[in-house]
């Protein structure tokens, strides 16, 4: 990497970003589209998509933990100023290595996504498959239901969260975040006028 | 429009089957009208501090 460039995102991060991108749209579109009236064989890919979901998103976990900066994307008390600023439409503080947006979206995203792999997880005891024989009656109608609900509406929410996410991924003054999640870096000047660097210059 | 779907079994009560999933264009519309606000609130932001 030359001189003028910081590494943001290391290959692995990268693949990780993506592989879970096409396993949010292979597990949306084959999760709702059904429901939407668009009917096809859709089980299978759905809980293979899932299953690959629950392989990576423990290994980023694994990874962030042992390997990352965790603190990185903490929430803490001095991003209230932070906040205050966005809402006042002020500059607030520079932050490190994750814009506070960038972290709240993390957050959501993770609080969802867990809530899908655990109902999604129990799910799969009303399906056959070569690993396992359908259970249906393993909870009550009652608790399905909540499953269900919890399921379909972090499955909506996620649908906001793309939204939102690509929208924000593709405005102009955002579009290095975009290529950093493709090429893994960014230059010196835009480390500079976004981050501020005694909090991170790159990672190692 | 329902927030929820429910059944009903073959004693006659009414079980919880899911969200529903009219929710859909709700959660897809709220995040445009989102998208539509911000990108108009930035740029009428930005010309104004061109203005100053």
């Amino acid at each position: 990497m030359s001189s003028d460039r910081i590494e943001r995102h290391k290959l692995i991060d990268r693949a990780f970003h993506w592989v879970m991108a096409a396993c949010m749209f292979a597990l949306l579109i084959t999760g709702l589209a059904p429901k939407l009236g668009v009917d096809f064989a859709w089980i299978t890919i759905h809980w293979l998509s899932g299953f690959l979901l629950v392989l990576i998103v423990t290994g980023h976990t694994i990874r962030a933990v042992f390997w990352q900066s965790v603190k990185s994307m903490w929430f803490a008390a001095a991003d209230a100023k932070a906040l205050a600023a966005v809402l006042r439409s002020s500059d607030g503080p520079k932050p490190g290595k994750y814009s506070l947006a960038q972290r709240l979206m993390h957050h959501a995203v993770t609080v969802f996504c867990l809530a899908a792999i655990a109902t999604g997880l129990v799910m799969l005891a009303k399906i056959d498959s070569p690993l396992w024989t359908r259970d249906p009656y393993l909870l009550s109608a009652e608790t399905w239901g909540l499953v269900y609900v919890v399921h379909g509406f972090a499955a909506l929410t996620f649908v906001s969260l793309i939204v939102l996410h690509v929208y924000f991924a593709l405005r102009p003054e955002k579009l290095f975040y975009l290529r950093s999640m493709v090429f893994g870096w960014i230059s010196r000047d835009e480390l500079a006028a976004n981050h501020n660097p005694a909090l991170w210059a790159g990672d190692k | 429009m329902e927030f929820f779907r429910f059944s009903r079994n073959a004693w006659g009560q009414t079980t919880l089957e899911g969200v529903s999933f009219d929710l859909f264009w709700v959660f897809l519309g709220l995040a445009l009208a989102f998208v539509v606000a911000h990108a108009l609130f930035t740029t009428m932001n930005a010309r104004g501090k061109a203005k100053r």
